[in-house]
């Protein structure tokens, strides 16, 4: 079975979701801690996953950028293992590079939210589809154009670049796996659709390898249809954050 | 303009955690760093404008922050303001304005006002540009 490690850093607290729905997945999972590096190469995958790293000083996900630990998983993502970052992980890899990893600089951020209504921490469900037509670990799954209900729930999630050409080179590079949409797959850079003034409807980014991911929306906490709001009657189902975590399964095969 | 810097009274850990992180980058020979929240105002008839926004507890907390109107700089400290470009402070004018009764504010903006105890300009500029500063969607100006 393949193994999966979970880097807790200090301020994290979305790991045991993160362990579960791994484990619902068909994989196992560790949680490690940012510290503990000793056996981090035993590992097949590693995720980054939701919460306050370092409560956010300075800024979300800068100082776990610096720590160690995510200089050996970047030498370990090119090597080709799975690298997932989900809210403040996804936050961590764009602080540190890893994404969209174009070059070895930090060249996107993730500014605070852009919402006419909220100001900082917002929480609410949104649609995403899968944008590209190139296989990764992360949409073996996933048709493309297809729709997925996940929730958010972030202050900082607003992708901005002052590149002028970087959207539309990661766009050429299929590298913009997710993007914000309605219920009907249209999407649409006006709030509540894009629900934090991301650049280009922007919710997960891929590296040029498509074997690490990082997106804002919280697939953990859609992995059973009892989670999905008007499809909790459909209980223990397979939710649709489960699509990313199984194709994650299948490219480790 | 007036001017409203704002300090801790308290242990401020944030600026604890960013000595740490700035050793651990590899630029020992910084001795500490201090942080204070800085906001400038655009006002009509500035009459008695400071004492009021200073006593404002959203801004000032009486139990836990210092402040003070005046940059006073010291030698062997890199003084370095961060900027929001994004922000333009709607948000927080809005309840001056409107909740709070501050009428004559016609502008204002925030910042972060980083204080590197380092005799070197360029380990300053190197540490705004690695850690205290995403130019994608900040900027950095050293005072």
């Amino acid at each position: 079975m393949k193994k999966v490690a979970i880097i807790l850093f200090p301020g994290n607290n979305c790991e045991n979701e993160t362990a579960k729905a791994i484990e619902s997945s068909g994989m196992k999972a560790s949680i490690i801690r940012w510290n503990d590096t000793k056996h981090l190469k035993d590992y097949d995958g590693y995720v980054l996953p939701g919460g306050w790293s370092y409560e956010d000083r300075i800024r979300s996900g800068v100082i776990a950028a610096k720590d160690p630990i995510i200089e050996l998983i970047k030498k370990e993502s090119e090597s080709g293992k799975v690298v997932l970052g989900i809210c403040n992980g996804c936050q961590i890899l764009v602080e540190s590079a890893l994404i969209p990893g174009l070059q070895n600089d930090v060249e996107m951020a993730l500014a605070p939210n852009i919402n006419p209504f909220v100001s900082g921490f917002y929480c609410t469900w949104v649609h995403i589809k899968s944008t590209i037509n190139r296989n990764t670990a992360f949409n073996l799954n996933i048709k493309k154009n297809e729709i997925l209900q996940i929730p958010i729930a972030h202050g900082e999630g607003n992708f901005q670049t002052q590149d002028p050409n970087l959207i539309s080179c990661l766009e050429k590079k299929e590298q913009l796996i997710f993007k914000y949409c309605d219920s009907d797959g249209i999407i649409g850079k006006d709030f509540p659709i894009n629900p934090n003034g991301s650049a280009d409807n922007i919710a997960g980014i891929v590296n040029k390898t498509g074997n690490v991911l990082g997106m804002m929306p919280h697939p953990e906490r859609a992995c059973w249809m009892r989670q999905v709001p008007d499809l909790h009657s459909k209980g223990e189902n397979k939710g649709p954050g489960r699509k990313i975590f199984e194709s994650i399964r299948e490219y480790l095969k | 303009m007036i001017e409203l810097f704002v300090g801790l009274k308290i242990p401020d850990t944030v600026a604890i955690t960013s000595l740490n992180t700035i050793k651990r980058m590899g630029y020992v020979d910084v001795k500490n760093v201090c942080r204070e929240l800085y906001y400038q105002f655009d006002v009509d008839q500035d009459s008695g404008f400071f004492e009021k926004i200073s006593k404002v507890d959203i801004l000032v907390n009486a139990n836990k922050n210092t402040y003070h109107n005046k940059l006073i700089k010291k030698s062997g400290t890199v003084y370095i303001m961060v900027f929001d470009k994004l922000d333009n402070c709607a948000n927080l004018q809005s309840t001056l304005i409107n909740r709070l009764g501050f009428n004559n504010i016609k502008s204002m903006r925030q910042g972060i006002l980083w204080m590197l105890e380092t005799g070197s300009v360029n380990t300053a500029k190197k540490i705004a540009e690695n850690l205290l500063c995403n130019k994608h969607y900040q900027k950095y100006t050293l005072m």
